[in-house]
């Protein structure tokens, strides 16, 4: 009878299994244009250091994950590989010295590795999406940050032979900010802090109760968070829109027009530290990257009265040197910093009473995007993200030499086309006028961050707005962005935004409106050393009042020289290898590689974007009952969600589509952005119109007529744009802020017509134009069950 | 585009059908030309013309051609051009997917925009002779064109937005329309 019940009960419960998510197919194929075969690549990210081994992890790609960390001996340089979960991320030593937890994002366990033994030794079940880790002091607890959940679980530890139980589980946790990701316990366990890189903030959260105590608004990705006595460090960017001091949509909340920064467009974008009080949460000190370099209208200085130049940082708090500042550690007495848009690493050190930072040199790190910074015995080791090596440097920052840990078997990185375009992408800073933008200020980790930007495309320079969009399944989106104008080779003036061709001196069409002289370039006249640029000219006219210091921001007399030059200084060559970037003669074929001038960059940015999609693999389980609702419903022509957002993209405005006429554009289904006099905010500027013939705008004249002969903008508030269809797949990993202007706060506000009964106190229904609702598919008719229904389907996509 | 098209074209895409991959190795040859739909209505072939080289946003320089196919032409077509100008070396690129449309009994592309190296401003272009070849292919149907024409510039202006701002306009510069 006993074993009967034993029998009985044991079958009640499913014993756990390990899972894995499998990566989406990668559309872009061997068919394709610019295809070519790609090295496979570990991407080193984060270090554990136990004794004189260093662990780390080797995630992959969401492409092709990894399922190893690699080992060095610090003694010896020796490098061995341990088998664990797949695209390992996250990684914590126990306090115990004796065990490394590691955080696989992709399956649904962590790992344990015995030190000793060198293998791992015991998988703890787990959510998927596990991404970065924190014992308390003692190692009984273990804090879990968690993307998919957006939430940080607290396990409750204890050991068990040569092993771990876990004898309590709060999860998902306690909520945070979107997609967490680094996470930093305080010196005597009683604070944690949780950085969320799409959700622009820090949350501080009693350990002891689990209850968060602050919110931290950064206004800007929350990159990595470090404890030092009192103070809380955070590595972050500029919390400004790009937007006018006081004109446009009110993007920093304080009750006026505009974000409060007199920079705009990607003169605005900034690298900061930020140092807040532990115990009030209150900010203590900013510290900027800013500069005085442009010769175009973006770039304001602290002396231009007449354009706000008050409203900039103190100069004393220019002290941020690179790049994206990106993670954090507190070694050798300093607090230490690595850029991974510049391939830098800065020290800091730091006033225990009021947590004033004052800098060390900025100093190079080595390898191609850096990434982990942590200490060890005697040094410093330093993880290079996209080099696939370790740098091991001095303890006074000195670079010593590199250890490879990653799959070098396909040649030192770069080494193809898209692999350019890789390194492009999260090493921009050289590639700007500033050396201080990136791609990935915006795009972290592919995704985007829940901000809406002023983008130079709008008609109302510094005013309208745009959305981030993701770069996760890019050839979902192509061609790209919401006007569905631009395609992987001609993005041009979001690239001309990080090096305004006007401030180089042969190339300035403003300080030349004839052309330069002859010979300019070989040979530059004295203009380009003594004369102030004149101004800039793409919609938004503007001149400085007074006149420019005379240094131009570059050496190099055109734009084009700038970007050879920085490529070559990068990777030693300044042309395409020619295996994915060629110029191609249609009549015979012939094929030759392509200068990596700015355009041979932007394709090789393109042809990035395209051939690593790195989708996130979707976490969440499509076999379930309101799954299976919630696409009946999605699919139903009552809704009609289906016409314009099909399978398998979910998207009509994409390529992947069958190739069927494409770009496809439509009206707004939703109500534009308007000024307070009905403006329209969206619209486009008429030279990114004519740049880009696929893009749609109603043409004055015709909404007008005659009276725009007199007044251009006479129909500014009738006039409309057309937009692309936003492919949903992989919505479930996206910020919250969502369509073309990023007011709608997740997928209910995008879904519910006004006044909807699914709407929780306090949100609003955007499926409407100009109070007409359902423009956006019918959805009033639907309960609120269904509606969760609807979103739960849209979450597996 | 007029904004009465607008809400046409996710419709009509669920009707065409698709014109396949570039890969086809086994190709069927279609006559094809380059040519310009001027503002009067009529067809311009551009082989031997003038093309007005474009100064707009942000300073970009393009021209803009079309491509002229006999009555039985495709719908779509992946085009790729190749440009060259005086002893330059050649430059080029692929637009995907132009639509094509029937007009007195040919058909005849959408607009197809060449971009010209802006480092040095428009001027040395001017008078220069561009020689422009493109391949079409559509499926397993393919064709080549080639065309030699003579920028000009007749108007200097650059094209920014709704008013052209022009070398001589000395206001132009000190108007500030940032909406502050």
């Amino acid at each position: 009878m006993r074993w009967i019940l034993l029998l009985l009960l044991a079958g009640c419960s499913t014993p756990w299994q390990a899972e894995h998510l499998e990566p989406y197919p990668n559309p872009f194929g061997p068919a394709d244009v610019g295809w070519a075969p790609q090295p496979n690549r570990d991407n080193p990210q984060e270090i554990a250091v136990v004794g004189h081994r260093a662990f780390v992890t080797l995630p992959g790609s969401p492409d092709e994950p990894g399922s190893q960390i690699a080992v060095i001996n610090l003694n010896t340089g020796g490098v061995s590989r341990i088998g664990v979960g797949r695209s390992p991320t996250g990684i914590a030593a126990h306090p115990n010295g004796r065990f490394v937890f590691v955080a696989n994002r992709f399956s649904n366990y962590i790992s344990v590795v015995d030190v000793g033994l060198q293998t791992e030794i015991q998988r703890l079940p787990s959510d998927f999406y596990a991404t970065e880790l924190a014992f308390s002091p003692d190692g009984r607890e273990l804090w879990i940050t968690n993307r998919w959940r957006d939430a940080v679980a607290v396990w409750q530890l204890r050991e068990v032979g040569r092993g771990f139980e876990v004898t309590d589980r709060f999860e998902p946790g306690v909520p945070v900010g979107t997609n967490p990701r680094d996470l930093a316990m305080s010196e005597h366990g009683t604070t944690v802090a949780v950085a969320s890189i799409t959700g622009l903030t820090v949350s501080v959260i009693d350990r002891a109760s689990r209850t968060e105590l602050h919110r931290l608004d950064l206004g800007a990705p929350a990159n990595d968070v470090l404890f030092v006595g009192e103070h809380l460090i955070v590595a972050t960017t500029s919390a400004s829109t790009h937007h006018h001091a006081f004109a446009g949509p009110d993007t920093d909340g304080d009750g006026r027009p505009g974000d409060g920064t007199p920079n705009i467009n990607f003169a605005d974008l900034q690298n900061e530290l930020a140092v807040y009080n532990l115990a009030t949460g209150e900010l203590l000190h900013r510290y900027t990257s800013d500069t005085i370099c442009c010769r175009d209208y973006r770039d304001v200085d602290p002396g231009d009265a007449a354009r706000l130049g008050e409203l900039l940082p103190p100069e004393d708090t220019w002290i941020v040197g690179g790049s994206l500042p990106e993670q954090l550690t507190w070694a050798h007495g300093r607090i230490w910093l690595s850029y991974s848009a510049s391939n830098e690493l800065q020290s800091f050190t730091i006033d225990p009473e009021d947590g004033a930072l004052s800098p060390g040199p900025v100093l190079d790190s080595g390898g191609h995007n850096p990434h982990a910074i942590v200490g060890t015995e005697d040094g410093l080791l330093v993880t290079h993200r996209l080099g696939e090596t370790v740098g091991v440097f001095d303890s006074a920052g000195a670079f010593d030499r590199s250890i490879p840990v990653g799959d070098l078997s396909g040649g030192a990185f770069p080494a193809t086309d898209a692999e350019i375009g890789e390194l492009f992408n999260f090493v921009t800073a050289p590639f700007t006028v500033d050396g201080d933008g990136s791609c990935t200020h915006c795009h972290r980790e592919g995704g985007n961050i829940d901000k809406a930007f002023s983008m130079p495309l709008t008609r109302r320079v510094g005013v309208g707005l745009r959305q981030t969009m993701a770069y996760r399944g890019a050839a979902d989106s192509r061609p790209w962005f919401f006007e569905s104008g631009m395609d992987e080779t001609n993005f041009v003036p979001v690239m001309n935004e990080l090096s305004r061709i006007e401030n180089f001196c042969c190339s300035d069409y403003t300080l030349w409106p004839s052309g330069p002289p002859a010979g300019c370039s070989e040979n530059p006249p004295p203009e380009c050393f003594d004369e102030a640029n004149p101004g800039s000219i793409d919609g938004a006219v503007a001149t400085r009042p007074y006149e420019f210091a005379p240094d131009r921001p570059t050496l190099e007399p055109t734009r084009d020289a700038f970007y050879e030059a920085r490529i070559e200084s990068l990777i030693g060559r300044s042309e395409s290898y020619g295996d994915g970037l060629f110029w191609e003669d249609p009549v015979t074929g012939t094929k030759r590689a392509l200068d990596l001038d700015f355009d041979g960059i932007t394709r090789a940015l393109g042809l990035f974007l395209l051939q690593e999609p790195n989708l996130l693999p979707n976490p969440n389980e499509a076999d379930r009952g309101s799954v299976r609702r919630g696409e009946a419903i999605f699919n139903s022509g009552a809704t009609g969600c289906v016409a314009c957002h099909p399978a398998p993209s979910f998207s009509l405005s994409t390529t992947t589509r069958g190739d069927a006429g494409l770009p496809l554009v439509m009206r707004p289904v939703v109500t534009p952005l308007r000024a307070e006099d009905g403006t329209n905010l969206d619209l486009f500027a008429q030279g990114f119109v004519d740049l880009f013939p696929a893009v749609e705008q109603d043409d004055c004249e015709d909404v007008c007529g005659a009276d725009c002969e007199d007044n251009p903008s006479v129909c500014d508030d009738l006039r409309d744009v057309a937009f692309g269809v936003t492919p949903l797949r992989g919505i479930w990993d996206r910020a919250d802020g969502m369509l073309h202007h990023g007011r709608a706060r997740g997928l209910r506000e995008v879904l519910c017509t006004p006044g909807h009964p699914a709407l929780l106190p306090g949100e609003v229904g955007f499926n409407e134009v100009d109070g007409i609702p359902d423009s956006h598919g019918g959805t009033s008719h639907l309960s609120p069950a269904e509606i969760d229904d609807l979103i739960a389907f849209l979450e597996t996509l | 585009m007029r904004s009465s098209d607008f809400l046409v074209l996710p419709l009509l895409a669920l009707l065409l059908g698709c014109p396949g991959t570039d890969d086809d190795d086994d190709t069927t040859p279609f006559d094809c030309s380059l040519g310009v739909w001027n503002e009067d209505g009529s067809w311009e072939d551009l082989d031997g013309a003038d093309v007005e080289l474009i100064f707009g946003f942000q300073g970009f320089l393009w021209i803009s051609v079309q491509v002229e196919a006999d009555a039985g032409g495709p719908d779509f077509a992946n085009i790729l051009f190749s440009a060259e100008v005086g002893d330059d070396d050649p430059f080029g690129g692929s637009v995907p997917n132009v639509p094509f449309t029937a007009q007195d009994g040919a058909r005849r592309s959408d607009e197809v925009q060449v971009r010209l190296d802006n480092d040095e401003g428009p001027e040395p272009f001017i008078g220069e002779t561009l020689h422009l070849a493109i391949r079409g292919r559509a499926g397993a149907r393919e064709c080549t064109a080639e065309a030699d024409m003579t920028l000009r510039d007749d108007d200097p202006c650059l094209h920014t937005d709704d008013e052209p701002v022009c070398p001589d306009d000395d206001d132009s510069a000190d108007d500030d329309d940032s909406g502050r």
